[in-house]
């Protein structure tokens, strides 16, 4: 039963960092904030893989299936944030609205 | 108990400032501290490994990438673009209850129909599962780095003196051609 009540809260904390992070992907307009929101998603993602292996019982599986997680997050963040440097060279600005041209 | 529901709490109160912070600094501090306390829950979970690597790679390494980023860029930014935008609060505040009830409701009538993950071998210890059992993702984690090493070199990559993704010195972009 306790793991059932600590599967609760973690479902009702997963829920609201999913929400949060897809509000930061719509409604935000500087680059950095939509990384923040990807950043956020992952965090979402990475408890409901551990609760879901704590509930289960199956903590080693998990774990490492966290840490390939985390690994492919920060190259996929690298190298946005790398994109982030070169779009505000071009443009001059983080807005992600100035973004209308696939050609410089 | 009352420590994972405090730590949940806490995490959740810190992304809500990263997500609404309009400074990108303390946006990304409040990310920060919310890994911390997110390898804390790891820890609460009996994760040990997990945890290590949340607190080094995602509180330590991406707040280092995400500050310098914010250093070379202007901190200006957000608030001229994000100023008056406090009737969007309404919304995702609606939407923060309406999830809410959809989850009490889906764990009071589905908790016992969840799907359930299943456990592909008993291994004895997380070096076996890692190694053993999961060894194609180390595979796919050591070509996901050595992508995202000539993606940046690519992405920073110097044509005659010049940056790539610089302007050259008699250059001029579009805005200052609109002047």
């Amino acid at each position: 039963m306790e793991s059932n009540v600590v599967w609760l809260y973690d479902l009702l904390a997963v829920g609201v960092i999913f929400l949060l992070g897809f509000i930061c992907l719509v409604a935000m307009r500087n680059v950095i904030k939509l990384l923040i929101g990807i950043e956020v998603l992952t965090k979402g993602v990475s408890l409901a893989l551990i609760a879901s292996g704590y509930l289960q019982r199956n903590p080693y599986l998990m774990q490492s299936v966290v840490i390939t997680l985390i690994v492919i997050e920060v190259v996929v963040v690298a190298v946005a944030l790398a994109l982030v440097v070169n779009i505000y060279r071009r443009t001059g600005s983080l807005d992600i609205r100035r973004l209308t041209k696939l050609k410089w | 108990m009352n420590l994972h529901i405090a730590l949940l709490a806490l995490l959740v109160v810190s992304v809500i400032l990263a997500v609404f912070l309009t400074d990108l600094l303390k946006a990304a501090i409040a990310l920060a501290v919310g890994s911390a306390v997110l390898s804390m829950l790891f820890f609460w979970f009996r994760m040990p490994y997990a945890g290590v690597f949340e607190l080094s790679v995602c509180a330590g390494l991406v707040m280092v990438l995400l500050v310098s980023t914010i250093g070379l860029t202007r901190r200006d930014e957000p608030e001229n673009e994000e100023r008056g935008k406090s009737g969007w609060l309404v919304l995702p505040i609606m939407m923060l209850i309406a999830v809410g009830v959809i989850d009490i409701l889906m764990f009071l009538f589905l908790h016992t129909r969840l799907p359930l993950v299943h456990s592909t071998t008993a291994a004895p210890t997380f070096a076996d599962t890692l190694w053993r059992v999961r060894w194609l993702d180390i595979l796919g984690q050591l070509a996901m780095i050595l992508v995202g090493v000539f993606a940046v070199l690519a992405l920073f990559r110097k044509e005659g003196g010049v940056t790539s993704g610089g302007k050259s010195p008699d250059s001029t972009t579009d805005e200052e051609h609109g002047k």
